[in-house]
């Protein structure tokens, strides 16, 4: 599983970093020889190069800023899966909600030691969610990637924030509870934007 | 590989050759100072990001980055610009082409000279800027005008591709006198150029063809006139 998680990321990626401290530098230091000695040749360096390299230095600057802030406060972070590995697994505390944007799963039920697969899923579908509802919940299914899977993850503290946001979720995500505990999913069975009962 | 060597070469000449700026405006003394003081501050602080990076905390690292790559940067740049611009008014900076220019300059400044532009410079009609003044023209676009054209003029002076006798690129303008003599008591007073005044307006004939002639050097001026 790889994660590429937002605010668990350094701050810019080092490379680009020293593109600026580089840029900066040539564009510094021909600032600094054109005030010690302007003659044409130095002004020129220093406004024809350095000012359009001291430029490119904020703006790649500044873009790391904005993109380290937009991760850091997105709400969702995005794991990757392989073919097969597990993605929550039966009996694990409930603590995450899943969104599917590539790639296929299926929703796999333990009972005594029979394993069934009670759904598949695709992008667009979500699971994980109805565990949140609950306190103390734990997973009642394993959901294992059958593709190249990559799923935004929703912490519990965002999906209750989400939930503030937009107070309708709560009550489709609690209509989709009640309508999965009174009709367990089939095996094979479409589940289609809506959650699998993966949590129930 | 020789251009190079040979732009090199001349930029370092220019440098140790060029006859120190000598301002006078406290206003300009300052900003060139908070300049000079930001550029090095913000070469030692980006120094220290290099070399120590990887010791620093990312909440120091985002703040040193701010300081040494935006703020310090941006107080260079704008002020650097400002004051460069300045600077590139005077006469000491146009002279800094010495092969093209000094002999210019030489004749503003030559006490006996009876060219137009020393009795300028004598007389002190012109304060200050003097080659500035009168080949910028006025106007909204006149200091972008002149600056693109100056960009051009030191690319051929460090390439070597300019051509002695130098030239104006186009005629000079007779506006480029009327900005300051047109209206003054002893332009009016003057019956020729009351006469004339629309030719001199039009451009049908310049000014330096009775007054000039503008500069008085030793390079030849064929087909310049003067003007």
């Amino acid at each position: 599983m790889r994660v590429r998680t937002a605010g668990k990321r350094p701050f810019g990626a080092a490379g680009w970093l020293r593109v600026c401290e580089l840029l900066t530098l040539c564009g510094l230091s021909l600032s600094l020889y054109s005030m010690w000695q302007t003659n044409g040749l130095s002004f020129t360096l220093f406004t024809v190069v350095g000012t359009p390299l001291m430029v490119s230095s904020m703006v790649v600057l500044l873009y790391l800023y904005l993109d380290d802030m937009r991760k850091r406060y997105s709400l969702f972070s995005v794991e990757e899966y392989g073919p097969g590995e597990v993605i929550i697994a039966q009996g694990d505390p409930a603590d995450r909600a899943y969104f599917i944007q590539r790639g296929e799963v299926e929703v796999v039920r333990d009972e005594r030691g029979k394993q069934t697969q009670v759904a598949t899923m695709g992008p667009g579908s979500y699971f994980g969610e109805m565990a949140l509802l609950r306190p103390h919940a734990k997973r009642t299914a394993t959901v294992r990637a059958l593709s190249d899977v990559e799923v935004l993850v929703l912490g519990k503290e965002n999906f209750y924030r989400l939930l503030d946001a937009i107070p309708s979720l709560r009550l489709e995500f609690m209509a989709q509870t009640t309508e999965r505990r009174g009709k367990p999913l089939q095996e094979g069975e479409d589940s289609g934007k809506v959650a699998s009962n993966g949590d129930r | 590989m020789m251009d190079t060597v040979g732009i090199l070469g001349a930029a370092l000449a220019a440098t140790l050759q060029s006859e120190p700026h000598v301002d006078v405006d406290p206003v300009l003394i300052l900003l060139r100072q908070l300049s000079i003081g930001s550029a090095a501050a913000g070469i030692a602080l980006v120094i220290i990001l290099i070399l120590f990076q990887r010791k620093m905390t990312e909440s120091l690292l985002k703040l040193l980055f701010f300081v040494g790559v935006l703020v310090l940067p941006s107080v260079s740049l704008a002020l650097g610009n400002l004051v460069g611009l300045q600077q590139a008014k005077k006469v000491e900076f146009c002279g800094s082409c010495h092969l093209t220019m000094m002999p210019y300059v030489n004749d503003m400044r030559h006490s006996e000279s009876a060219s137009l532009a020393a009795q300028h410079f004598r007389n002190r009609w012109i304060p200050d800027a003097q080659c500035y003044t009168c080949h910028a023209s006025y106007g909204l676009f006149g200091d972008v005008k002149a600056k693109m054209a100056g960009l051009s003029d030191v690319y051929k002076y460090y390439t070597r591709t300019y051509h002695v006798p130098i030239r104006l690129r186009q005629p000079y303008a007779n506006a480029e006198c009327l900005k300051c003599h047109e209206g003054t008591p002893k332009f009016v007073d003057s019956p020729a150029h009351a006469e004339l005044l629309p030719s001199i307006r039009a451009g049908e004939f310049s000014c330096v063809d009775c007054h000039g002639p503008a500069h008085v050097v030793e390079v030849t001026h064929a087909g310049t006139n003067g003007r």
